[in-house]
């Protein structure tokens, strides 16, 4: 790899191609979460650690208002809808240490996590979801090569009573 | 009755008494809507072109964006005498596509109904009543 490449790979996180893959996509949240991380070293290089980051996350919209004043002191108010995201779950698990990555080769780490037992089902709405969602990344000098967040579906039945609403 | 009182029952919808009911607030996976439907006329004996339940499902986030809804007809060219009171019974059951009942912190998604009675002007109507669909929804996964 020439000198560019590995300034370039620094820089856009591109060291390594990361992965995940469920043992089932779909779980209802009674057993345990299984997946593997797959990394594939587009050269030899070293990882501080091998991470992953989990978290459940509701988009929504709110409507925003903004009042602007101009240089005479004339205000302006505009009203406008924004996509906002709040987690409601967050947790990071080290899967490795100090980890050489060979180039073309490619290794595996094996993760396994909880849900909460008053874990949120996944909702696909029009201008709301609820999603789990899981991230796998190396930790490296420069940009972090990562899986990017891949969805995780929650799919059982919630227990909502009249009070809830 | 006065012609006054028949001009006001006309703008408000107030000549008859409508009244809905469940026979189960929270549904489980596949279970079907039990509903209950009373009609009282208040001062004289209606004729209505038809009795009828309006189902939706709406999104609550900025703004309200209705994900689901049906009329179910439940009963046609109906009499009622004054003074009477008649009520109709249906079971409703929801498509399978239908989305479950979703409660955020910011965002939801309610299930809810209400009945009413087609006369000239505006129709009678009960409350919006709200229920639960506590069901299992699989969704496609997207990145």
């Amino acid at each position: 790899m020439g000198l560019f490449s590995k300034i370039k790979n620094y820089i856009t996180g591109g060291a390594a191609s990361v992965s995940v893959v469920f043992e089932s996509p779909i779980v209802d949240g009674s057993a345990p979460v299984r997946l593997f991380v797959t990394a594939i070293a587009k050269d030899h290089c070293k990882v501080k650690k091998v991470y992953l980051n989990v978290r459940a996350r509701e988009t929504y919209t709110k409507t925003v208002t903004y009042t602007e004043t101009d240089g005479d002191g004339n205000s302006r108010t505009s009203t406008r809808d924004e996509t906002r995201h709040e987690d409601h779950f967050q947790k990071e698990m080290i899967l490795g240490t100090d980890v050489e990555l060979k180039k073309g080769a490619e290794d595996k780490w094996l993760a396994e996590f909880e849900l909460p037992t008053d874990a949120r089902a996944t909702y696909h709405g029009k201008d709301v979801f609820f999603k789990w969602e899981v991230q796998a990344g190396l930790d490296m000098p420069g940009n972090d090569p990562d899986s990017g967040w891949v969805e995780l579906l929650v799919s059982k039945p919630m227990n909502y009573s009249m009070n809830d609403l | 009755m006065s012609i006054l009182k028949n001009l006001k029952n006309f703008v408000t919808g107030g000549a008859a008494k409508v009244d809905l009911a469940y026979a189960e607030e929270v549904l489980r996976d596949g279970e079907s809507l039990s509903v209950m439907v009373t009609v009282k006329p208040l001062d004289q004996t209606l004729i209505f072109e038809k009795v009828y339940l309006n189902v939706k499902a709406v999104e609550r986030s900025a703004h309200d964006t209705t994900i689901y809804a049906e009329e179910k007809v439940l009963a046609e060219h109906v009499q009622v005498s004054a003074g009477e009171e008649k009520t109709w019974s249906m079971e409703i059951k929801l498509p399978e596509s239908a989305p479950a009942t979703y409660i955020g912190k910011h965002s939801s998604l309610h299930w809810s109904a209400q009945a009413g009675v087609e006369l000239p002007g505006v129709n009678p109507t009960s409350d919006q009543r709200s229920f639960i669909v506590n069901k299992k929804m699989i969704y496609p996964a997207t990145r």
